[in-house]
């Protein structure tokens, strides 16, 4: 090995660490007593205690929280899906025509429009039909998440040949059993990039929870982590161990899925 | 195709757009454009009617000082935390590309705070800098860091970079590492032969063949940085005194605290205003640099 | 072609169905609401200490009325929160109000409060303090508690320093002065929390202006910059900051707390709704602490006690059990006693008597009616202003330049006038 490779390794190792290094503090102090962080805030526990996350559990509402987390993703995610794909279908087989073009820029130009421009007026609109709960929150995600997904199936649907629906169609299938049995299988890479992106975006997501769900009992994890941080900040061990939970179903995910999530997010991004 | 099959082909297919048509409506172009009607009102959000104001909430935002003091501290904080993490970023990828050991194991470790919540990644740092940034100063005699870095108002821009490149540069070391995995072995080859080294063959071939990486990543960042909350909350609250507030949170706090609806309302289109012009002006200038192989 | 209309007709419905449901019941959380005859009241409360006095007390009450449903709603940020429910009308059924303050002038002014002037329950509250709730000759709050602002200390630290309680300014920078030169940390401050700058420093201005000047003020009659007492109250803030701990503006309000409960220093300046935490952080607290009046001036009868109402409750002009809302404050009215006990507050309700041993430090001032109301309660612009209050306060903090301060609070005021 020449000078030059361990001068990369070298490079490797520590970036690699500096990554690490937040996350070996919240690993042990949420196992570690006050007493063993007053000691030293860098060294292992002595033992491994579960104490903290059963407190944390508690005084978080950890379990509604991560229900409420659960539902508002899966339900999201389910029909992101099914409405992205069929509106992309239905977007890109028409290129042909005017107005399926403009409806292309039109679903498109949300990209760049920040939350807070809609923010305000928003919530003004959702209160009066009755809806700043976690129904109207799925909506919106649902209705946001459009622009990426169209963008992205938009451009995936150029590298479908169209001869097999083009068989289907004249059979006599139509438009709506054309695209579940034929075309919907196969985004299906597509469709595993849509859902990873947008199960990162709503999984994490502060803002929107935090002006749409006025009722505690709706509040997903961080939203939770947000509103009880001012209540216990100060005993570190608990705070990391909350920390450390709501990363967690994160963490034990991207474990076991870590090459497709980083194929899908590099995907998502480049496209 | 007969004319029956084809009408109801074409019915079909508008069928499929009208769900997300009517969410896009319903939720994009009204409260939109609704934006736009309230920004020209000076509605205070409890009051029963709204009164037309004009441009006056535009022309008075820009002699409004906190509004110019959270423009500039978000476009600092933009502008560097896109350049460091862009240069973190296309480092890493090089060193990872470069035909290193374990290099999936690297890769998954880099891109790991992409999938991590902005908000408790905030807190875990705000821990970092209440105790062990300090707790390090005393060690190594540092005057700057014997304090919270998140109470000086020196440091505590800085404090937020660090978080910022943390985690953003996660999502760019992939993009660039696949911009990086595209250049055939030839060209690094030829420019061997002829006698391109280091620095100097990474700024005329490197560089060049990934601009189209460097405009995804430089948009990406720019426009995610441009519309930082999460840390701020989690992290300062805007604070101390007005040091860290950006426009995300001014806007929030005039619509949800001062209730000045139609004056927030304004500010957060001048933003999304911005944010599109930018955009462009990064696209414009990086197509033109961009090399065809 | 049949399998795929379905599939579209799911996906519509769904939608409409998600509409419909939620529509019904907007704000409905434990799912017990939907029970036939059970009436559902959103208590929504901002004190987060207080959630657990409160539950104990609803439970209470629950027994006794097995067809309400009381649900206690308290959220982050919860005035703001409350300010947003209002612009969109989502307004709930009963809810903490503030007397004087422009928040409740406004929504008085505007029709969405309750008018409770002539209810029996009216009678029991104090009458200098309920008053605060007259507007256009009527009410609609009721005060209920009182919160008070003052110098929490550590007993055993003024001890072993032969420290007494001072009772003027001189006195208590003295002090402060020896404490820090026996190598103790004289005060704790948690000033990176906005929130924790202006319990500190409205002691300075509570002590300077009465109502009047703030009317004056409102009015635009008033100008900061120059005004000596203004320059002596920031000085006199500067002057205390100095004896805070090294990293107060990097501490937050849980930081602080934690250090105090833990003897790291002396003296901590804070209303007394901290108590019940530190309490829990501490269980020797009550022997350990005591509490005085923040001496602010070298004559100790000028000195005064921020007071004000802490929980006063108004219900909603459109709420759809009037009657029920009505019983249950009453009954929170009647039970004034135990929710002194349990919250450690001075009561705004006649003949409850203060048993809490760490607020008896601050009883005979208040009993001497040495007493102001928040100054802030007065400012045009309600809780937003208080807010731009703070910030201001703890950019000050940074900076350390008074002629800077005061201009900012000049603008700052100057903003909120219409």
């Amino acid at each position: 090995m020449n000078l030059k490779k361990l001068g990369v390794y070298a490079f490797i190792i520590t970036g690699g660490l500096a990554i690490l290094f937040p996350l070996y503090l919240t690993v042990i102090t949420a196992f570690k007593t006050p007493e063993e962080t007053r000691v030293s805030f860098l060294a292992l526990p002595e033992s491994f205690s579960f104490a903290n996350f059963i407190q944390a559990i508690e005084m978080t509402n950890y379990v509604q929280g991560f229900m409420n987390s659960f539902m508002i993703t899966g339900i999201s995610i389910v029909f992101i899906i099914i409405l992205g794909s069929s509106v992309s279908y239905s977007i890109a087989r028409n290129q042909d025509k005017k107005f399926y073009r403009v409806m292309y820029y039109f679903f498109v130009s949300g990209l760049f429009v920040p939350f807070q421009v809609l923010m305000l007026p928003l919530i003004q609109q959702l209160s009066a039909i009755g809806m700043l709960n976690k129904w109207g929150l799925i909506l919106l995600y649902i209705t946001y998440s459009l622009f990426q997904s169209v963008f992205l199936f938009v451009a995936y649907f150029k590298s479908i040949p169209r001869e097999l629906e083009d068989a289907a169609l004249i059979d006599g299938c139509g438009v709506f059993r054309t695209f579940w049995h034929i075309i919907f299988p196969m985004l299906k890479p597509m469709t595993v990039t849509v859902a990873i992106l947008n199960i990162i975006w709503i999984w994490n997501d502060f803002l929107m929870p935090l002006v749409v769900l006025n009722n505690s009992s709706d509040w997903t994890l961080p939203l939770m982590q947000y509103v009880f941080e001012s209540q216990y900040s100060a005993n570190y061990n608990l705070a990391f161990a909350s920390y450390l939970m709501v990363l967690m179903p994160v963490i034990v995910v991207y474990l076991f899925l870590q090459r497709h999530i980083i194929g899908g997010v590099s995907d998502g991004a480049v496209k | 195709m007969n004319q029956n099959i084809y009408r109801s082909m074409s019915r079909g297919y508008f069928i499929l757009l009208i769900p997300g048509l009517i969410l896009l409506a319903f939720f994009y172009v009204y409260p939109l454009l609704n934006g736009v009607y309230l920004s020209l009102t000076s509605w205070d959000g409890v009051s029963r009617t709204k009164d037309f104001v004009g441009f006056s909430n535009y022309i008075n935002i820009f002699s409004d000082s906190r509004f110019l003091n959270s423009l500039s501290f978000t476009f600092k904080y933009a502008i560097v935390s896109t350049i460091l993490s862009n240069i973190i970023a296309i480092s890493v990828a090089m060193a990872l590309v470069s035909k290193i050991k374990f290099q999936n194991f690297f890769r998954g470790l880099y891109f790991f705070p992409a999938v991590l919540s902005m908000l408790i990644i905030g807190f875990i740092w705000k821990q970092i800098y209440f105790r062990f940034i300090p707790y390090l100063g005393e060690q190594l005699n540092i005057d700057v860091l014997q304090t919270n870095v998140l109470g000086n108002q020196d440091t505590v821009f800085w404090a937020l970079v660090v978080v910022t490149v943390w985690q953003a540069s996660a999502i760019l070391i992939i993009i660039y590492m696949a911009g990086l995995q595209t250049i055939p072995q030839e060209v690094y080859e030829s420019a061997d032969i002829d006698g391109a080294r280091g620095l100097k063959k990474f700024f005329t071939i490197t560089l060049p063949l990934i601009v189209p990486s460097i405009t995804i990543c430089l948009i990406l960042a720019m426009k995610q940085h441009l519309m930082v909350y999460d840390y701020i909350v989690a992290m300062t609250g805007g604070g101390p005194g007005f040091a860290t507030e950006s426009v995300t949170l001014l806007i929030y706090n005039l619509g949800f605290l001062n209730n000045r609806f139609g004056y927030g309302t304004a500010a957060a289109l001048l933003l999304f205003l911005m944010i599109v012009i930018i955009s462009f002006i990064q696209i414009y200038f990086l197509r033109k640099k961009e090399v065809q192989l | 072609m049949k399998k795929s209309l379905i599939l579209s007709a799911i996906l519509t419905a769904s939608l409409l169905v998600g509409c419909n449901t939620s529509g019904e019941s907007p704000s409905n959380g434990s799912g017990e609401g939907s029970n036939d005859g059970v009436k559902t009241i959103e208590f929504f409360q901002v004190k987060s200490e207080a959630v657990q006095t409160f539950n104990q007390l609803i439970e209470k009450f629950e027994d006794d009325n097995p067809t309400i449903n009381i649900e206690q709603n308290t959220v982050p940020d919860g005035m703001t929160v409350l300010k947003t429910r209002f612009s969109t009308g989502d307004i709930p059924d009963i809810f903490i109000t503030y007397p004087v303050e422009a928040d409740y002038v406004l929504r008085a002014n505007n029709d969405y409060l309750l008018d409770v002037t002539d209810e029996p329950f009216i009678d029991k509250v104090n009458g200098e303090i309920q008053d605060r709730y007259i507007e256009n000759d009527r009410m609609y709050g009721v005060a209920l508690s009182l919160n008070a602002n003052g110098v929490l200390y550590n007993k055993a630290i003024f001890e072993e320093h032969g420290i007494d309680i001072p009772q003027t300014w001189d006195e208590f920078m003295a002090v402060n002065e020896a404490l820090e030169a026996a190598g103790q940390t004289p005060v704790i401050m948690g000033n990176q929390d906005l929130g924790q700058t202006s319990i500190f420093n409205l002691n300075f201005v509570a002590q300077q202006f009465d109502p009047d000047y703030w009317e004056s003020l409102n009015a635009g009659n008033e100008t900061i910059v120059g005004d000596p007492r203004w320059e002596e109250a920031a000085q006199k803030m500067l002057d205390v900051l100095q004896f805070a701990q090294r990293d107060h503006m990097g501490t937050d309000y849980d930081q602080g707390n934690a250090m105090f409960a833990n003897g790291e220093g002396a003296m901590y300046f804070m209303g007394a709704w901290v108590l019940p935490t530190l309490r829990d952080m501490n269980p020797n607290f009550d022997e350990e602490f005591g509490y005085f009046t923040f001496p602010q001036t070298n004559n100790p009868d000028e000195n005064v006690t921020i007071s004000g109402v802490d929980v006063g409750l108004s219900i909603a002009a459109d709420t759809d059990y009037p009657e029920e809302a009505l019983k249950f404050v009453e009954f929170l009215v009647d039970e004034a006693q135990t929710f002194a006990d349990l919250d450690g507050s001075f009561s705004a309700v006649e003949g409850v008597e203060i048993k809490d041993p760490v607020l008896q430090g601050l009883l005979p001032h208040i009993e001497e009616g040495k007493v102001a109301n928040w100054p802030n309660h007065y400012w045009a612009g309600g809780t937003a202003v208080e807010a731009d209050f703070r910030s201001h306060s703890q950019n000050f903090f940074s900076h350390q330049n008074i002629e800077q301060y005061l201009q900012d609070l000049d603008s700052m005021f100057a903003s909120y006038r219409q």
